[in-house]
């Protein structure tokens, strides 16, 4: 690898898909963030050291992150709020781990125009298009992964385990990946690093031995993967487009063809895989080899000979095609994606009317950041179910409250939470929890006096409740 | 040209001219969708572009897909006037003996069975029955996919050769979703040719490859929206579930033999089993044909209707080589000297299982087809009731209804994309059944419906004279009647 011949080819690279990178949030209207997971940890940054909530699930645990403490540091070091380095840290952490990548190909003696490929491919990927336009610390561990992993073929073995056990501060789940990723590393090099796997299963526990084991996630909400949620033309949030996965496929020939060579990427990809299933954000740390793979089988298709080299360039073009349409389309979706100008709107009206912020607003959990982080206000249940106080008694009681037509349990659950006001929007009444426009609490909202309508929009709805 | 092609020409012309005969016997058309691509058309021709919105189908619903059939039928209708879309099946009926004729002839090598596969394609019962005087797609994706099938299996690296396939890829990918059905067709065509241990050439993989990836891009970009919006449930393309139910109710062996044909069952299953013991690739791909249609069938993916007329055609083209194993096996035996009597008994067969119910299913398509006096109702309708009315109409009046009244319709066959279905079915049932005032009233002011039309058709369907809830209730009152026993209802509550 020449490095100065590379730096020719990364840096230009890097900047030109810095900048597609950013489309999502440039074509939104009002460059507010994306997701209820960016308004999370946004919130969570503006007191990164506090193990108090207040405002989600009305009072909660909440436990140190890591994610929070650099986007606090960021913010109070350059003296810019947190808003914009909310937005700016996570294309950092993108871009870099795109260079990374590249790096790593070069290393593994990978040509530099397969390099580049994959490197775009990457760039270009729908998860990680999430990562870099939202604020997750899913994208910090895959940087940790990849630099440790640079480390490794540097022969800097040392730095690099440190990085890995770095990777365990950020969760249990991270430090699930982090010795599934060490116990590969053992597999091959027949030198298992125990030492390193026990600190981290230690590290990962510490939130358990603080805290105490967390209440489990309400069942019906599961973050478990469904095949239609991994892919992109099936709606899937975090998802793979179709094409790339039967390039993927043609990668996956390719590598087959040498057996069990690569048998610790084969293990890599069957366990991320299966942590895919686990919960949908592994999608995120899979999409990387994912793309190895989808390189491999396109530089396969371009370079086999085919009978018919007029169907190879059909075909090929078709492919390209396919997953540059698929990545146009999820940029259009997230740019529209929640939460939309009427959120604020929303809860502008609200503010308008109650100026108090000690009070509690009930939704559907997918709802609940809006509430914390935007309207700044107590919520029954959100998305954060980690280390939440009773979320599946909670979702069971909200249930209660958004199905039934006894007004005395209604009145009931609104007592137990003390809900003041309910929020709606048009995925709740679209099937998310309503079938029919008279069902359940909806019929009262309609029918009786108290329940007063105080916002009204094209797709939000906020009600007072007045017992 | 020898004797039997100039017979099969003349059959040709002969069920062509009868197909005629029964269209322009009819001012209108038959088949419920046959007015949706009409009523497209003319929208084609009047606003120059497909009704993507439409206001009237469903009280308000959009159309996902591709237009290109509209437009070609728009085309037609500009350039040539109705009577050239009421000639329309006429010159399939035509063309689709001979291309059958020719394409198993390729094949097979044999005049005779081909002539006979053919003969039997001219007369095949539920195609009489269901694309007669119709616009119904499948009357142009059963010759393209024919046709397709042809360019596919005579492909090589020989670019005269390479250029029909690559066409008929591209526009049976861009014209209609039914050609999921040729992908599935060719990826099963490679998995039994990989159990029958037999290699295909190395370019019908490569065509295979992109036929499958263009068809599934191209129609997952038509319905990327419906997709992103109901999910993996596009696959039942929207028809209500109670429906669904019923796809494989219908399907029993009477129906299959009155439908396909005895002889077509017997001889093109006989030709699945040889093809399947001494592998070929032509016939095989029609047995993978076959064996598709039959899936889909099963797990509910098409509905019976289309996917008995596939059937059929796959059976008829397999009869040809049945008929091919049964001679030679004959001529094997003692009764070798019976061979051209046999024939002859096949014709007589052919005539008096295939041609006779044929004819007879052609003309009970008027059951379908709007009457003068319906007309002349709908007509009312549009003349007499405010815009915004909403009508309710049997399930395959819908289209009838917006094209002739211009009014809204509670459901009609185009469930693809239509809002809520299933619940609008079920509605629609209810409507037609109940004896509940009560259930009935609330049905009608849940979709705001001001006219109920019980067609004879629709009495048929649901066993009823007249609509139980309305006798002795000043909400309902019949405001028109046609002589053929059909009532408009008026709600006025």
């Amino acid at each position: 690898m020449n490095t100065r011949a590379d730096l020719l080819v990364l840096v230009p690279l890097l900047l030109i898909l810095g900048a597609i990178l950013t489309l999502p949030h440039f074509l939104r209207d009002d460059n507010t963030l994306i997701g209820g997971d960016s308004y999370y940890n946004l919130r969570l940054a503006e007191n990164p050291l506090s193990t108090h909530d207040d405002l989600s699930y009305g009072g909660r645990t909440s436990v140190i992150h890591p994610y929070a403490l650099i986007l606090y540091s960021g913010s109070f070091m350059s003296g810019k709020p947190l808003e914009l380095i909310g937005f700016i840290i996570p294309y950092l952490i993108a871009i870099l781990i795109l260079g990374l990548f590249y790096l790593i190909l070069r290393n593994h003696d990978f040509s530099k125009l397969f390099s580049s490929t994959s490197t775009v491919l990457l760039a270009l990927s729908p998860p990680f298009f999430y990562l870099a336009n939202t604020i997750t610390d899913h994208a910090l561990v895959i940087l940790l992964i990849l630099a440790a992993y640079y480390l490794h073929q540097k022969h800097r073995t040392t730095p690099a385990i440190f990085l890995i056990i770095l990777t365990a501060f950020f969760g249990f789940y991270q430090s699930l990946i982090a010795i599934m990723l060490l116990s590969i590393h053992g597999l091959r090099t027949k030198k298992y690093p125990i030492f390193p796997v026990i600190l981290i299963f230690i590290i990962g526990l510490i939130p358990y031995i603080l805290y105490g084991i967390p209440a489990p996630q309400p069942s019906q909400l599961t973050t478990r993967t469904s095949i239609e949620s991994l892919l992109i033309v099936l709606g899937g949030v975090i998802s793979f487009s179709i094409f790339a996965i039967v390039l993927a496929f043609f990668g996956l020939r390719t590598l087959w063809k040498e057996k069990y060579t690569h048998l610790s990427l084969y293990i890599l990809i069957i366990a991320l895989f299966v942590f895919t299933l686990f919960n949908s954000l592994g999608v995120l740390y899979f999409n990387i080899p994912f793309i190895f793979l989808t390189a491999l089988g396109l530089s396969q298709l371009l370079n086999t000979r085919w009978t018919s080299p007029i169907l190879q360039h059909i075909i090929t073009g078709i492919l390209l095609l396919g997953i540059i349409l698929s990545i146009l389309l999820y940029i259009q979706s997230l740019s529209i994606s929640d939460p939309t100008p009427e959120v604020f709107e929303a809860f502008q009206a609200l503010q308008e009317r109650e100026p108090t912020m000690n009070i509690t607003i009930a939704s559907h959990p997918d709802n609940g950041h809006w509430i914390t982080s935007i309207g700044g206000r107590k919520n029954v249940i959100d998305s954060a179910y980690s280390f939440a106080p009773n979320p599946q008694e909670r979702w069971e009681d909200l249930q209660i409250l958004f199905h039934t037509r006894d007004f005395s349990e209604t009145q009931r659950i609104i007592e137990k939470y003390n809900i003041t006001y309910i929020y709606i929007d048009s995925d709740m009444k679209n099937g998310q929890v309503w079938n029919a426009p008279d069902e359940g609490l909806l019929f009262f909202l309609d029918a009786s006096t108290k329940f007063k309508n105080i916002y009204k929009g094209n797709t939000i709805e906020i009600w007072s409740v007045e017992l | 040209m020898n004797k039997y092609i100039i017979s099969l020409i003349i059959i040709s012309v002969l069920a062509a001219g009868l197909q005629t005969y029964y269209t322009f016997s009819e001012p209108t058309f038959n088949q419920d969708s046959s007015y949706l691509h009409l009523r497209q058309a003319e929208n084609i021709i009047q606003n120059h572009e497909a009704l993507r919105y439409d206001s009237l189908s469903y009280g308000g619903r959009t159309f996902y897909g591709s237009a290109f059939y509209w437009y070609f039928i728009a085309g037609l209708l500009w350039i040539f006037g109705i009577y050239a879309l009421k000639l329309i099946p006429s010159l399939i009926f035509l063309i689709f003996p001979i291309l059958i004729y020719l394409i198993t002839y390729h094949f097979l090598k044999e005049e005779k069975y081909a002539w006979l596969a053919a003969v039997s394609s001219a007369w095949i019962p539920i195609i009489w029955k269901e694309l007669t005087n119709s616009l119904d797609l499948l009357l142009f994706f059963i010759p393209l996919a024919i046709l397709f099938f042809y360019t596919y299996l005579e492909a090589d690296n020989n670019q005269k050769h390479l250029l029909p396939l690559i066409i008929m890829t591209f526009l049976l990918g861009i014209i209609t979703p039914y050609s999921l059905i040729i992908a599935v067709t060719l990826l099963i065509w490679h998995i039994l040719m990989y159990i029958e241990n037999f290699t295909p050439e190395s370019i019908r993989g490569e065509a295979t490859f992109l036929f499958v990836l263009f068809t599934f891009f191209f129609q997952f970009y038509l319905y990327r929206t419906l997709i992103t919006s109901i999910g993996p449930e596009i696959i039942y393309q929207g028809a209500p579930q109670a429906l669904l139910n019923d796809y494989l109710s219908n399907i029993n062996l009477f129906i299959l033999i009155g439908g396909i044909g005895i002889l077509s069952i017997i001889f093109g299953a006989y030709g699945i089993y040889t093809t399947l013991k001494k592998p070929n690739e032509p016939f095989t791909l029609v047995t993978a044909f076959v064996f598709t249609i039959i899936l889909l069938l099963f797990v509910k993916l098409i509905p019976f209707i289309p996917g008995m007329i596939l059937l059929s055609i796959g059976m008829v083209i397999m009869a040809s080589t049945g008929y091919e194993q049964f001679f030679r096996y004959i001529s094997l035996t003692k009764f070798s000297r019976f061979t051209t009597p046999t024939f002859i008994v096949l014709i007589v067969l052919i005539g008096l299982t295939l041609t006779l119910p044929s004819v007879i299913s052609g003309y009970g398509t008027r059951e379908n087809t709007p009457t003068l006096s319906e007309i002349e109702l709908f007509t009312f309708i549009k003349e007499n009731t405010p815009k915004n009315s909403i009508v309710l109409t049997g399930l395959n009046e819908g289209n009838i209804l917006t094209y002739y009244s211009e009014r809204k319709n509670l459901m009609d066959s185009s469930y693809i994309g239509a809002p809520d279905s299933n619940r609008r079915y079920d509605a629609l049932n209810e409507l037609y059944t109940t004896e509940s005032n009560i259930k009935a009233q609330e049905l009608v002011e849940e979709y705001d419906i001001d006219y109920i039309y019980l067609s004879p058709r629709t009495q048929d369907e649901h066993n009823v004279d007249l609509l139980p809830y309305t006798q002795d209730n000043p909400c309902f009152t019949i405001i028109k009647e046609t002589p053929e026993g059909g009532k408009l209802y008026e709600y006025t509550c």
